[in-house]
């Protein structure tokens, strides 16, 4: 690559490699996943992973905050979690003679919020405002959130036990949607021998500081994107709109948020412009929660979806 | 309501959009069909919206048979046959409505529709006004906008937005309605003709008795419309002559039972007229003409030996035929001894008075033509009214309208004329028509209304045949100059006289009544001899069918590539990337067997894929996949790059 980059994405392939390398640590066989995850984040994107239990989601998202140096707070949801349990509360201070608001977990940079679908719709809901709008609102206060502002999320698949699934339009909240699977069998050997992950994380620094993580987020928009590539996005976009097989295809905001990840993809991967590769790569984590199918009765993972669309749509 | 229909489900929507498809279409039948039917179709559309919104079964097999059987059975009995425009169209209505019975999945929501539009255009068999256009196009484009979005799968349109998109593709199919109407090659003869319908006779009739022109003058309806090539008549002498009347009985007028072969010869004298009359539909088989038809299209129409224009079918729908007349004529033969029999008969001994009368005239003029002028001196002279009003008159109708009442309507003057006439010997006999007419300037023709009905006499002159003599123009030269208006007392009802003296709606009026024969005449009327003279005056003369289906053809053809050079233009792709085009140029030289491009194979893929497969041109690819990226997607594309990349695929050698 011969052409001068006029952004500083110099030391964003380095960082966001590095970054990615600790993280393959701790996680073995999910470097996919793991730069997917990493893109999201400089997209500023929520990142949703979705898994059946025990294959290392909480673990991935623990790494991912540690590994940002973000101040982290966990949720665990469960159905009896209440509103005021993410947001906060207010409590009368004797002192004072006055209420006190006492932040919630939420008020950190990242929150991870564990199986969230099994908390109720209500406490769901409070984590999903509070994503939308960045300002969480009690008794008519209203308090800003951190910057930067995450959430990763990890839910159960659907169809398990006690579980209220997140509806259409809150899924549409996260940027992306990413599942881990099994490990392959000597990776998983590895595993077994291996240390435990738990106490891995406990050593495990920050590859970026706080600084260098918002220099990389405002390198993310700036990646260049061409004519072309704009064909190819916009290609993508219509075909899921006018495809028969969907009930309703991409919107707006899904295609600036696949362009947005698109080009963190770039970044991380030291391309002055975005490819079509680079696209093609995010694209199933971006619209694999985002198409719904006329046709309901076979679940569909996003790798799935993400190939239906990509082989319909040829590249400019 | 949008709410509310926002709510139901698709299918629902969907039957409620066909259900009003077939209303919009049953609409212009309520009047056609039975009442009966058109509840057992409002019925049946109410029970299949309550099915569906109630999750009612449809009813089975069986029974939708026993249905349609006994919708067939009651056509036959009400109509006795199922062929014929009225029990078609009744029959239609009843499977239309039917079908709903049975309607479950989009093919049958489909079908319904369709039925619309047939049912929609058999309307046309009835009426082809111009007042009918605009809910005709009305009703097209929302069935069409339904047909559309019964069809609708991927997303849900609003309404308003459908409307629109069909509204535009309507109007994109214009030219080629357009072009089929006017060049699709149209065949002489009654092919095309729509089926006769029994409907109500109307206008003259073949009997008068006095009190029947007047009444029929209050009717300010249109009898024909008639265009003049060349200049008009004056006003004198525009007598549309209908039937011609010989049998009196003392009250009533009728036309002869038999019939002569002899018809005079006739020596026309002073200007031709030359016009095209377009008849009303009125039941009847007479067609009218300026009295003297002299030239009339002898495949439509024959004359009788007293100058009547009779056609073989009587007029069921708006006729229009081309007339030549003189106004000014003498007959040079004898009058036959049996129509000089016929023609100076009265009946024994009714109207006794009149008869004295007549004898004491005749003897004081024995001359014919003296004895004629007597009589209208009489009538002018002596205390005779013409009125709108008549009062009723005894038994013998021409004593006591002579005698008694001396208040009158033309046929009350000719009557008493023509019996007058007969009763001194000279053979007289009655003409019913028209006179007169409304000119309008908006489409230079004369409109003739009901109101301008007429009845005058003929008398036998020896040595000039047959001639006219209008008493009532005695009595009221006014009616003959200026119309029924001013001719009338003011406080009698002549048909349009509100309005008479209001300028605007006049003009309203005429603007209106020239736009609708515009219509009949150019549009409804179109056929083999219109189409033949449209091309003679584009200066294509004598066309015949083989060079109007080319015509057709070649406009169709133009049509569509007219259309798909649009889209393209419309459509266009922007201008190809010189660095796309050099790419397509090396995926070509690379790509044989397994190493064809896929179309959705990105370039680093895909020329990595190729390296991998070919080592030997790794180091090219490689460059070639570096300058690609960058000129294709890079930030800063650089010309030296593009003449590179090219150098570097007219290089490659495989």
């Amino acid at each position: 690559m011969d052409a001068p980059t006029p952004v500083p994405t110099a030391d964003a392939a380095p960082l966001a490699t590095n970054t990615v390398k600790q993280l393959s640590r701790i996680i073995l066989g999910k470097e996919h996943q793991i730069r997917l995850g990493v893109a999201c984040l400089l997209a500023r994107g929520h990142l949703l992973i979705e898994d059946i239990p025990g294959v290392g989601k909480t673990t991935l998202a623990h790494a991912l905050a540690q590994a940002l140096g973000l101040s982290y707070q966990r949720i665990q949801f469960t159905s009896d979690l209440l509103p005021a349990d993410i947001i906060g509360v207010s409590i009368f201070d004797r002192n004072t003679s006055s209420f006190r608001f006492h932040k919630g977990p939420i008020f950190s940079q990242l929150v991870l919020a564990d199986e969230v679908n099994r908390a109720t719709p209500k406490a769901q809901s409070a984590l999903l405002e509070a994503m939308e709008e960045h300002q969480v609102t009690a008794d008519g206060q209203t308090y800003p959130l951190a910057a930067p502002f995450f959430v990763i999320a990890t839910q159960n698949p659907a169809y398990q036990i006690g579980t209220y699934p997140l509806p259409e339009s809150q899924l549409d909240r996260f940027l992306m949607r990413i599942e881990l699977g099994f490990p392959d069998a000597v990776l998983e050997r590895q595993l077994l021998l291996g240390q435990d992950r738990r106490d891995m994380l406990a050593t495990f620094t920050a590859t970026i500081t706080p600084q260098q993580l918002l220099i990389l987020q405002h390198a993310v928009p700036r990646v260049h994107v061409s004519e072309a590539l704009l064909d190819y996005v916009q290609a993508i976009v219509r075909y899921t709109r006018e495809a028969p097989a969907f009930e309703s295809g991409l919107s707006t905001r899904a295609a600036i948020g696949l362009l947005r990840a698109a080009q963190a993809w770039a970044l991380i991967h030291d391309h002055a412009g975005v490819l079509p590769e680079d696209l093609q790569a995010v694209l199933p984590a971006v619209v694999g929660h985002r198409i719904k199918f006329k046709d309901d009765s076979a679940a569909r993972t996003p790798a799935e979806i993400g190939r239906l669309v990509l082989e319909a749509v040829p590249v400019p | 309501m949008n709410h509310f229909i926002r709510q139901l489900d698709d299918q629902t929507q969907r039957l409620l959009w066909v259900v009003s498809a077939l209303a919009l279409s049953l609409l212009p039948h309520v009047t056609h069909v039975p009442i009966w039917i058109v509840l057992f179709a409002a019925a049946t559309a109410a029970w299949r919206i309550a099915a569906q919104m109630r999750g009612w079964r449809l009813p089975p097999k069986w029974l939708r048979i026993v249905v349609v059987v006994l919708a067939v059975v009651s056509v036959l009995a009400g109509y006795r046959t199922l062929n014929g425009l009225e029990a078609g169209t009744a029959l239609l209505v009843l499977m239309a409505a039917s079908k709903l019975l049975e309607t479950k999945d989009r093919r049958d929501l489909t079908v319904l529709i369709f039925i619309s539009f047939v049912l929609l255009f058999a309307a046309l068999l009835y009426e082809q006004g111009l007042l009918q256009l605009p809910y005709m196009l009305v009703a097209v484009w929302l069935l069409t906008t339904m047909l559309m979005r019964v069809h609708q799968t991927t997303s849900r349109m609003a309404m308003g937005e459908a409307m629109r998109m069909t509204a535009k593709m309507l109007l994109l199919s214009l030219p080629l309605g357009v072009a089929f109407f006017v060049l699709f090659p149209r065949l002489p003869g009654q092919f095309w003709a729509l089926p006769a319908r029994a409907g109500a006779t109307s206008g003259i009739s073949d009997e008068i008795s006095p009190g029947d022109v007047s009444e029929l003058s209050l009717s300010s309806g249109i009898a024909f419309r008639v265009t003049f090539t060349g200049s008009a008549p004056p006003p004198a002498e525009r007598y549309w002559r209908g039937i011609v009347l010989h049998d009196f009985d003392g009250r009533t007028w009728r036309r002869a039972r038999g019939r002569f072969s002899t018809t005079p010869s006739v020596e026309a004298s002073g200007p031709e007229y030359d016009y095209r009359i377009t008849l009303e539909p009125n039941n009847r088989n007479w067609l009218f003409s300026l009295d003297l038809p002299t030239r009339w299209p002898v495949t439509r129409a024959f004359q009788s030996y007293d100058f009547q224009l009779l056609s073989p079918e009587t007029i069921s729908s708006p006729t229009s035929y081309r007339v030549r007349s003189h106004t000014q004529y003498t007959m040079t033969s004898d009058l036959p001894t049996m129509q000089q029999n016929m023609d100076t008969a009265l009946p024994g001994e009714r109207n006794p008075r009149t008869r004295e009368l007549a004898r004491a005239l005749k003897t004081e003029h024995p001359d014919t033509l003296e004895f004629v002028q007597a009589v209208l001196q009489k009538f002018r002279n002596e205390e005779y009214f013409y009125t709108l009003e008549p009062p009723r008159l005894e038994a013998d109708s021409v004593d006591d309208f002579l005698f008694n009442t001396r208040r009158g309507f033309c046929e009350h003057f000719a009557s008493a004329f023509t019996a007058l006439m007969r009763a001194g010997g000279v053979p007289a006999r009655i003409v019913a028509g028209y006179q007169g007419g409304q000119y309008n300037p908006m489409g230079d023709y004369f409109i003739v209304r009901q109101s301008d009905a007429h009845a005058w006499s003929e008398v036998w002159v020896e040595g000039r045949g047959w001639v006219r003599v209008d008493p009532t123009a005695a009595v009221a030269p006014e009616r003959i100059e200026q119309g029924l208006d001013a001719a009338v007392p003011e406080d009698e009802p002549v048909p349009g006289r509100f309005f008479g003296g209001n300028g605007m709606v006049l003009n309203l009026q005429l603007a209106w009544d020239a736009l609708n024969s515009g219509w009949q005449n150019n549009v409804v009327e179109y056929n083999d001899t219109l189409q033949r003279s449209l091309f003679s005056n584009l200066g294509i003369d004598d066309i015949d069918w083989r060079s109007l289906g080319l015509l057709l053809t070649a406009s169709l053809a133009v049509f569509f590539v007219a259309l798909s050079g649009w889209l393209a233009l419309r459509f266009k792709p922007r201008p190809k990337d010189p660095a796309a085009q050099a790419y397509a140029h090396l995926c070509r030289k690379l790509g044989s067997g397994n190493l064809v491009r896929r179309p959705h194979e990105g370039p680093v893929d895909y020329l990595t894929r190729v390296g991998t497969a070919r080592p030997e041109l790794r180091a090219d690819l490689d460059e070639l996949r570096a300058l690609y990226v960058s000129l294709r997607y890079g930030p800063l594309p650089m010309s030296a790059q593009l003449s590179r990349f090219r150098f570097l695929v007219n290089r490659l050698k495989l």
